[in-house]
């Protein structure tokens, strides 16, 4: 039986040599389960949330701490034989231990029990499972942090972090090409399948351009000209041609006054375009004035587009944007597909996937598993920016199932093993197609944090964990939202200075073609 | 032992200090607590790692991380004073010891103080938007430091090598503490090697190796940011690696002037590096020993032969040579001379510390008027309003109103004060909004905007206790129990704000005790607001006044405040509907001023039937009387019948109708 010790709290800096000789009596104590303890029927209550969930081989250890006062806690983990004992205020499980007991339950689970102590008095809480799953989860995932502002921005940073620990680092700090009274924005970074050589993202005003970054060659573009709506927004690349769609968007926002959703984000108009990387060309795919076009994404197959719309006929007695904006609740986005000939680089016709307005709701945010059979979606009851909408949650639909050849709407359902009563958004597949890591608000409803779910092959989620952290009250304190969660097979390895010299060059005009 | 007259000679010396600090302190206390108030209530230092963390992602964030935990004890003005003072205290000491300041010259010590001080007081309403954490001690601990290792260059062994390494780590250490702090350090050091009097050469230095080290100086302070830049930090623009840790003072646009004082103070120090004499200023009798001492410390060993109590006689000024003897005549003069040098230099600092002290007085009235919100002092926001004298900002309209609708006393008095829009004092782009924006969102019960303000604001300067307090407030009041916990817990990470946030949160737990609380009670009297998408834009009172106007309410605390919203908006589409429905609450009682904008109205309407209207007494009167001054004026009265009409008829709706209809609202 191995049993360790741990004393985790984290302190600052200032308080090092009082935390090493706190840690070192500590330490010198020990944690022990106790021997008299009352048990409890309840699974305990803990953040983050980790009691039975499903987790990759691979992940970073699981710390939690307990969600309440307590005097003293100790955590047992175990799997057949081994234990491992933790305590203290935040249970932070050593990686090499953690690397061993996901080894040993590869396939099986983790057993956890908690006891907590309280005015002397000490609880067991019902155990509860940690599962380990064999599919193990792509290394890295990147994600823009951002604070869940309206208009104003200040610092935004692109970050990668390791899945497999907890090391994160910046790939591109929009602070780097800002000034004092000229701002920069960063988004809607992409990548072609997973591989972080080949990665895109877009800078808005000072400085702005879209960059892409393809095998060593970096590039800043300026997608933006008079024969297509906007410079290129919502990005998809294809599997593997130097090609990749954009929406553009002209978007608009408003604030509700009273509603819990607080904000409005809409676009008044949106079409699709194509960026051909080596010819510098860019041409209009869909733009009729009557669609809202939005968020393209290829399956992985390369032959189909898949993409949302809504139908929304102006009245044009006022301002566009005033008239969206008071007709909010008619915009109900329907999914679509076009296909794609690889060869010719033609699209074809549109098709409607999932009619999400004949259940009076709105669909986006289309994206197919890696093996082409699943289709998960974004579904609120109205409108394109999802993430600001509590009533957001995510849906499946399985592309191979007879319901689907059928009726479409009939093989769409809504994920409830992953959702919350909270907004869900946002979400990616892992390259391997068994993870799907998605934006959820359902601890606060205000900042948007990574969950990851398993994916099993009939497409039935688990329960999904929060991306863990080193302090498991770290997203408790942190100010800033996880935008655009994306998996990637590594990290990026440009550096964030060479991102800003690129950065500070004029941007290549792409050339319109009409084709 | 040290002999009384020697005690007493120190001091006397150190009394200057004393007696600046005290002035420094007492003005601090007396006419800028609640500035002080203000400035820890826009910082924030949380206890914990993560805030560290993110702290030192810039070059200098030591130094913020420094001057955002001094900040927080302004929590109690005295307290924060007493630490800013200490820091001065040690920068004095410092550069005495740095600069081998004599004792009879200490005034010099003080001249970087009053620069200091005039850095912070020139500010204004910069504390509205100052992104810089902890700001106000930011410079202070910076230029201390810089001294700090100005002091340790003098203190490494005269070795050629010695020093250039010293150069070298004091730049690699220096720069990401201190930022533009440690880098003007160093460069000042490689100034300071060409003083003698201060850097002794090696007997073996030959002018190459001060050339040397002075290359190396500014080699270091030109590479290394770039190093950094390039292998360490992430968030910092190239083009600011030079002026990291200095406040930015530019919004929309750029405002120079600011930098003035940090010219001043690296002017300051460029000189006592370069030409300060250990013997500062000597006597006759010093002037030959100083010239003697400074021709010895050139070698070496020469100085090494001073006797102790020669090199304390230098430090003391003491005329080594003349003592025990009479003072000449001569001499007796040059002492008054330097009595009277030091007299003007402290004059010449008081005025430039007197002259450049932001001293508006609606900037003082808001910062007062918004100390007491806070408190629920709302006697105190009308106090403050008694003693306005020129024309009020709207902020300050704003926050009397809300105190004496808070007191129950705003239909009768809120005519009686000064009225106006006063332009504020300021070339920065502040606003209503700026000032008092989502406190007044708060107050009148727009929670959503207010979250929308707290959190624009958060972003674009800074976290602040204040911000962090707002969003609490709102998450509480909205019942968003999570977030409400989320930004309580961080403010249980601050030194202060743990009780206020304990006590928010039984309010959290318990609706009763929220709806009976003398902070969120009315507050929550004033939530019947149906949803609309809109936004403010910056035009926070036109975006209350107007929603208010446009509602009604069963509440007839909420229905006061929609009739004053119509009566506000001037427009009796909103004033009709909204005076009805309070009648029905109010059994048909209303105050004069409802009176007044009902008969104006009907009359402007010419409504029928006017003459069976049953008005409390003079109200009727009062109209027909302004009325007819005015058609004298053909509705365009000059400004000294303006005034006049002010003085007779200040306190009725009909002047507020007609002379603040068309005031800018800043």
């Amino acid at each position: 039986m191995t049993r360790r010790e741990n004393s985790r709290a984290q302190q600052p800096m200032k308080k090092l040599i009082l935390f090493t000789l706190a840690a070192t009596l500590m330490t010198a104590c020990g944690n022990h389960i106790p021997e008299k303890f009352r048990e409890s029927d309840e699974l305990p209550v803990i953040y983050p949330d980790y009691t039975n969930v499903t987790v990759p081989i691979n992940i970073a250890p699981l710390t939690f701490q307990l969600d309440g006062k307590a005097d003293d806690v100790v955590v047992r983990f175990s799997v057949g034989s081994e234990e491992f004992v933790y305590g203290g205020e935040k249970i932070q499980p050593d990686a090499d231990d953690w690397k061993q007991m996901a080894e040993a339950a590869k396939g099986k689970s983790i057993k956890v029990e908690v006891y907590v102590e309280k005015d002397d008095l000490w609880t067991r809480f019902k155990p509860f499972d940690i599962f380990i799953s064999p599919d193990s989860i792509d290394p890295y995932i990147s994600y823009r942090l951002i604070s869940p502002s309206y208009v104003a921005y200040e610092e935004l940073t692109l970050n990668q972090r390791c899945l497999e620990n907890y090391d994160e680092s910046v790939i591109y700090d929009n602070m780097l090409c800002s000034e004092a009274t000229k701002g920069q924005c960063v988004n809607c970074h992409n990548y072609q399948q997973f591989n972080p050589e080949r990665m895109q993202f877009h800078a808005r005003q000072n400085l702005g351009g879209t960059v892409i970054a393809y095998d060593g060659d970096i590039r800043k573009v300026n997608l933006a000209g008079d024969s297509v709506l906007s410079a290129g927004v919502y990005p998809t690349w294809h599997p593997w041609l130097k090609l990749i769609v954009y929406s553009t968007n002209l978007t608009a926002q408003a604030f509700h006054s009273v509603e819990a959703n607080k904000i409005e984000v809409f676009d008044t108009r949106s079409d699709l375009i194509a960026y051909d990387l080596d010819k510098n060309e860019v041409r209009n795919i869909e733009n009729d004035p009557d669609e809202l076009e939005c968020f393209p994404f290829w399956a992985p197959d390369g032959k189909w587009l898949y993409y949302c719309s809504a139908h929304f006929e102006y009245k044009d007695t006022i301002d566009p944007g005033q008239e969206l904006m008071m007709r909010a609740e008619e915009v109900k986005y329907n999914l679509y597909r076009k296909s794609f000939n690889p060869d010719t680089q033609q699209f074809g016709p549109r098709e409607l996937v999932f009619a999400a307005d004949t259940l009076g709701k709105s669909a986006t945010l289309p994206r197919i598993s890696p093996d082409g059979r699943f289709l998960m979606f974004t579904l609120a009851s109205y409108g394109v920016f999802h993430i600001w909408h509590h009533d957001a949650d995510l849906w499946m639909m399985d592309l191979e199932s007879e319901e689907f050849r059928v009726k479409s709407e009939e093989s769409a359902r809504p994920m409830t093993e992953i959702n919350s009563d909270d907004t869900e958004s946002y979400h990616s597949w892992s390259s391997n197609g068994r993870w799907v890591v998605f934006s959820s608000r359902r601890y606060d409803g205000n900042y948007t944090r990574p969950f990851i779910a398993h994916i099993d092959s009939n497409g039935k989620g688990s329960k999904p964990f929060e991306l863990p952290c080193e302090d498991p009250d770290y997203h408790r304190q942190f100010l800033k939202c996880y935008n655009i969660p994306e998996f990637m097979r590594g990290p990026v390895t440009i550096k964030s200075w060479q991102f800003a010299n690129i950065l500070k060059q004029d941007p290549q005009p792409a050339k319109f073609v009409s084709k | 032992m040290k002999s009384l007259k020697e005690i007493a000679l120190r001091v006397g010396y150190v009394s200057l200090w004393i007696g600046g600090l005290l002035a420094i302190a007492f003005a601090l206390l007396f006419y800028e607590a609640d500035l002080l108030w203000k400035v820890q209530q826009n910082n924030v230092f949380l206890d914990s790692s993560l805030f560290f963390k993110q702290s030192m992602v810039v070059p200098g964030g030591m130094l913020s991380y420094l001057g955002g935990y001094f900040t927080q004890y302004f929590y109690y003005p005295w307290l924060g004073t007493l630490f800013l003072c200490g820091w001065w205290w040690l920068l004095m000491w410092m550069v005495k010891r740095t600069f081998n300041i004599s004792n009879r010259w200490n005034v010099l010590a003080l001249i970087p103080v009053a620069i200091l001080l005039i850095a912070n007081m020139d500010l204004g309403y910069w504390v509205y938007m100052m992104k810089l954490r902890g700001y106000f001690f930011v410079p202070t601990i910076g230029v201390t430091g810089g001294v700090a290792m100005l002091w340790a260059f003098r203190k490494v062994p005269e070795k050629l090598w010695m020093r250039l390494v010293f150069i070298v780590l004091a730049t690699l250490v220096g720069y990401p503490l201190m930022g533009a702090y440690g880098l003007a350090a160093v460069v000042l050091m490689g100034m300071m090697a060409w003083n003698p009097r201060l850097m002794p050469r090696t007997p073996q230095q030959k002018p190459w190796g001060t050339v040397l080290l002075t290359m190396t100086a500014l080699l270091c302070a030109y590479f290394v940011p770039l190093f950094f830049y390039y292998v360490a930090y992430y968030e910092t623009n190239s083009c600011d690696l030079y002026r990291a840790a200095l406040p930015v003072f530019a919004v929309r646009e750029e405002y120079p002037v600011f930098y003035d004082p940090y010219y001043v103070l690296a002017a300051f120090f460029l000189v006592m590096t370069v030409f300060s004499d250990p013997s500062l200023i000597p006597t006759r009798g010093e002037e030959t020993k100083g010239k003697a001492s400074t021709s010895n410390l050139t070698n070496g060993s020469a100085k090494a032969q001073m006797t102790r109590e020669e090199k304390r006689a230098i430090r003391l000024g003491k005329n080594v040579e003349g003592k025990g003897k009479k003072p000449s005549a001569h001499t007796v003069g040059t002492t008054a001379m330097r009595w009277v040098l030091q007299g003007g230099l402290v004059v010449v600092m008081a005025w430039c510390v007197l002259h450049f002290w932001y001293k508006d007085a609606n900037f003082h009235h808001e910062l007062r008027m918004a100390r007491c919100v806070e408190n629920c002092d709302w006697e105190g926001v009308v106090e403050e309003g008694t003693k306005q004298d020129g024309e009020p900002t709207r902020a300050i309209v704003m926050m009397r109103n809300l105190a004496l609708s808070r007191l129950g006393r705003q239909c009768q008095e809120m005519y009686q004060f000064p009225k106006g829009s006063a332009k504020i004092q300021t070339d920065l782009p502040v606003y209503m909004c700026t000032i008092a924006g989502r406190m007044m969102l708060y107050q009148y019960g727009m929670l959503n905007e207010c979250h929308h303000s707290c959190m624009e604001e958060g972003v674009e300067t800074g976290w602040s206790v204040e911000l962090l307090q707002y969003m609490a407030r709102c998450a509480i009041l909205n019942n968003e129990r999570q977030a409400a916990r989320k930004f309580l817990d961080l403010l249980r990470q601050t030194k202060f704000y743990a009780d206020w946030a304990d006590h928010m949160e039984t309010l959290l737990n318990d609706p009763a005790l929220l709806a009976k609380d003398r902070e969120t009670g009315p507050i929550s009297r004033m939530r019947h607001y149906n949803n609309r998408l809109d936004s403010v834009n910056g035009y926070i009172e036109r975006f209350i006044m107007f929603s208010l106007a446009s509602q009604d309410a069963d509440d007839l605390y909420f229905q006061e405040q929609a009739v004053l919203g119509a009566m506000w908006t001037r427009d009796s589409y909103f004033f009709w509907p909204r005076l009805e429905h309070y009648m029905e609450l109010s059994k048909g009682d209303a105050p004069r001023i409802f009176q007044e904008a009902a008969w104006l109205f009907a009359n402007l309407e010419g409504m029928e039937g006017l003459e069976n209207w049953e008005l409390e007494s003079g109200v009727k009167e009062s109209f027909e009387g302004f009325m007819q001054l005015m058609e004298q004026y053909h509705q365009k009265p000059s400004q000294a019948m303006q005034n006049t009409l002010l003085q007779r008829y200040g306190n009725t709706y009909y002047f507020d109708y007609f002379f603040l209809r068309n005031i800018t609202y800043f």
